[in-house]
């Protein structure tokens, strides 16, 4: 059985409030038969239920994950989550409610799935960033809703250990953040979480995003931490 | 302990393009002084917006004689303190411009992956007098060149549309056609609302039209039961 330290915040950007629009992330981590799962989904802005979108996209997560054994295959469980959201928008259209999708699915034995649709970044002890010279722009991602592919989805599989880490975070922190320091930034707010109670150390993060140092930023921020417990 | 260390302390910019034909056909009518106070209003107005969000910046492109030139580099809009007022002389090296304009977009110190898809604004008023068809091509189809936002303008019954329509990519755009001077200020004010609100939104890049139904690998399609969905 493993046994974690968690944390999960999401706070609404400058561009949002400025519009008088809702938080468009979304953020869970639930314990499931088989383990953890955390979702941090990010609704694309420009879409009228994006706010929606993302928060049926973490619904569907867990109660698809909550349902299927740890080994399912990956484009089956993919299957099944992008339908459940589909169904679960009823009369909303899909491409009205775009959103990224970021899964991390932790086994009792210690055995991590990872699944990425979109922008954002998904960071463990076990993997390592490699920057390549990119030539996207910011903000141009793609999402449920708006890919129909499988090979549009990253996927990874790894063993954790006792006091690795995971953290998964929405495009509006990852792409402040600077290149190189991502895995120092995941432990420095583990580090500073130690000891707070688990309302205290919601707050200070809140806080920092709220006072986030990137001039000019706008996007919603939402970020999911789990520690492997020695 | 702050996350502020690990921020990036730049704003995301969104590049502002303009290619100025200042060849010596833009001298009479007043299309000069027109294009002079044109850029002169949208700097202005980009000055305000990027108090308030979105860093814009602005570089200028004319072509003129014997070749182009870099009038302005690439600078955010609002430490633009005055631009040199253009003048128009000799013949139409619009090809070099587009060489110009593809070095500065694929400078990534210059633009970086976090900022937002770049517009090129395109202006005329006649036939390009150098070998274009390469620059063009190599603009166009650049990887950089392909996501930028990139809008035309033809001043005058001598301008080359078909060069400015195979320039223009916005399909909901089509190529301006200007007949006088005043058609000038017209066209900027578009561009310059268009990108504002680009400025403003919280998804600076419009989503790309995709064609779902030209999937090249049938396996990779995931199979959704679509009903009414998309």
């Amino acid at each position: 059985m493993v046994s974690i330290q968690q944390i999960s915040v999401s706070v609404i950007g400058p561009g949002h409030l400025f519009n008088g629009q809702p938080n468009q992330d979304s953020v869970l981590v639930k314990s499931v038969p088989t383990g953890w799962v955390a979702v941090v989904c990010d609704g694309m802005g420009s879409k009228l239920h994006s706010d929606l979108g993302s928060k049926l996209a973490c619904l569907a997560v867990l109660n698809v994950i909550n349902k299927v054994d740890f080994i399912i295959e990956s484009k089956e469980l993919i299957k099944q989550i992008y339908q459940r959201w589909l169904n679960a928008l009823g009369d909303v259209k899909a491409k009205d409610a775009v959103t990224t999708c970021l899964i991390c699915w932790l086994s009792h034995k210690g055995e991590l799935r990872t699944f990425q649709l979109g922008d954002g970044l998904i960071l463990t002890s076990k993997k390592v960033l490699e920057h390549v010279d990119s030539n996207d722009f910011g903000n141009i991602t793609t999402g449920l809703g708006k890919s129909r592919k499988f090979s549009d989805w990253e996927i990874t599989h790894h063993q954790l250990n006792k006091g690795d880490v995971i953290a998964l975070m929405t495009d509006g922190i990852s792409e402040d953040i600077n290149q190189g320091l991502e895995m120092e930034f995941v432990n420095a707010i583990s580090e500073n979480i130690k000891g707070k109670s688990i309302r205290q150390a919601k707050t200070w993060l809140k806080n920092e995003f709220r006072n986030w140092a990137t001039p000019n930023h706008t996007d919603d921020k939402s970020l999911a931490l789990l520690v492997i417990n020695k | 302990m702050s996350l502020k260390k690990f921020t990036v302390a730049k704003a995301r910019a969104l590049p502002v393009i303009i290619l100025a034909d200042t060849s010596g056909s833009m001298s009479v009518d007043g299309k000069i002084s027109s294009l002079n106070e044109a850029i002169q209003n949208m700097i202005s107005t980009f000055k305000q917006e990027s108090a308030r969000q979105a860093e814009i910046q602005v570089g200028l492109i004319t072509f003129g004689g014997n070749e182009a030139e870099m009038h302005l580099p690439l600078a955010k809009a609002i430490g633009i303190e005055a631009i040199e007022p253009l003048e128009a002389t000799g013949r139409t090296p619009m090809g070099h411009a587009f060489e110009l304009a593809t070095k500065v977009l694929e400078d990534k110190e210059l633009i970086t992956s976090r900022d937002y898809r770049p517009v090129i604004i395109l202006l005329s008023d006649g036939i390009p007098t150098d070998s274009w068809k390469a620059g063009l091509e190599s603009l166009c189809n650049s990887e950089r060149g392909q996501k930028a936002s990139r809008f035309a303008m033809a001043i005058g019954a001598e301008a080359n549309i078909d060069v400015l329509e195979a320039f223009n990519n916005d399909l909901e755009a089509p190529v301006f056609k200007a007949n006088e001077a005043r058609d000038i200020h017209r066209f900027f004010r578009a561009v310059t609302m268009s990108v504002t609100a680009r400025s403003q939104s919280q998804t600076p890049n419009d989503l790309t039209p995709i064609n779902f139904d030209d999937l090249e690998n049938e396996d990779d399609d995931l199979g959704l039961d679509l009903e009414g969905q998309w």
